[in-house]
């Protein structure tokens, strides 16, 4: 595999950190991106008015963008974003005089999050129409993906698995893997677009 | 857009995108909306298999971020490589200060310009911080070189003493001077 050295996720990130440390804002932008919808739902677990969840995770992303020359990758982006995510929401309610929802929720360790995250909700009644939109939208192109694509693209998305874990699972090689899984997103993507537009 | 490229940003999404494609990825990317909304579709049909998605409008967080960082400053463009190099030019540099008062010192010792007037040594300093030592005609050669030795620690002490004092030559000069020269001066 000399010379086709995979990135990682944590490495991905990396890459993108250093673009934006050079200048690239457009690199920030695709960060943006990776992180906007685990960002909100986490902040709408200490700030539950919709506006202001909005603008305090705007908040976040700006502080972010403002500490990054000082990110020095000591431990991952996401970690990093999440501390700053919570620490921005706190400071929000400490401001407002509230107290924070969830302060039993571990400020460093954003595996926990996801996990107490499944359990509630805090959406507009807007925002979860959309969202169960969407989620049926997906699930039902996932449905009608053959056995194969299927596979790779939960195997992937669900339980996190790297190419190669999944190409041991499925006995096939890697490049089959990044096929499926790429025309697996894109026959979701087909269905999915007209709702966003 | 080709296949390619989409097929490219899914394995990028992945961090499985080997290193040596990225860079030209990031770069299309910057330049083409409609790639960066490929990454975003894909990104969102995981968030949705995760059942993480947010309830708010698609892209809304994204455009109010992007909007406030664009009226913020843009970095340095070695910002990343300067903090890297920070951690190695400050000894260096301390080295340097080091190295060039040692030189200094030597040719002051040696009397390698005798034509040169003895405050040029310390000429960007303010004269009234330091004490001034009279300093005798050329035509005595025999007490001249201790003289302006002693011009030239006294004038550098306030700022080098903890490099000065630190080599062994300077220190010994440096006491000499205080025994030696200065009752002779008063």
């Amino acid at each position: 595999m000399k010379g086709l050295a995979r990135v990682g996720n944590r490495a991905n990130d990396q890459m993108l950190v250093d673009r934006v440390q050079q200048g690239d804002k457009s690199a920030f932008d695709l960060l943006v991106l990776k992180y906007q919808h685990k960002i909100i739902k986490l902040i709408m677990r200490y700030v539950r008015d919709p506006t202001e969840a909005m603008d305090v995770a705007q908040e976040a992303f700006l502080k972010a963008y403002r500490a990054i020359p000082s990110f020095r990758g000591d431990s991952a982006f996401y970690t990093w974003l999440y501390r700053i995510a919570i620490n921005t929401a706190k400071n929000h309610l400490v401001a407002a005089r509230r107290r924070p929802l969830d302060y039993d929720l571990d400020t460093q360790d954003p595996e926990q999050y996801d996990m107490q995250a499944r359990l509630k909700h805090s959406d507009t009644p807007e925002g979860l129409v959309l969202t169960e939109e969407i989620k049926a939208t997906v699930n039902k192109a996932i449905d009608l993906l053959p056995e194969d694509l299927r596979t790779a693209i939960i195997l992937r998305e669900l339980e996190g698995m790297s190419y190669e874990e999944i190409a041991q699972t499925m006995e096939c090689p890697v490049g089959t893997v990044r096929s499926r899984i790429f025309r697996a997103r894109e026959a979701i993507d087909k269905r999915l677009r007209p709702l966003l537009k | 857009m080709s296949d390619t490229i989409r097929d490219q940003i899914s394995a990028f999404l992945d961090g499985e995108l080997p290193v040596r494609e990225c860079d030209l990825l990031l770069r299309r990317m910057r330049r083409d909306g409609e790639l960066r909304l490929t990454f975003d579709c894909f990104g969102l049909i995981g968030d949705a298999i995760r059942d993480s998605i947010s309830g708010f409008p698609q892209g809304l967080l994204r455009d109010r971020v992007m909007e406030a960082v664009e009226g913020e400053q843009v970095f340095a463009a070695s910002a990343g490589a300067w903090r890297r190099w920070g951690r190695w030019l400050q000894p260096a540099a301390g080295i340097a200060v080091a190295a060039s008062v040692a030189v200094v010192a030597v040719m002051s010792l040696h009397g390698t310009d005798p034509a040169l007037p003895d405050t040029t040594l310390a000429t960007s300093a303010d004269s009234s911080l330091y004490v001034t030592v009279p300093e005798p005609s050329f035509t005595q050669p025999g007490t001249a070189p201790p003289t302006r030795l002693t011009n030239y620690l006294m004038n550098h002490s306030e700022y080098a003493t903890t490099l000065g004092r630190k080599s062994m030559q300077t220190r010994i000069l440096i006491d000499e001077a205080e025994t030696e020269e200065l009752p002779e001066l008063q």
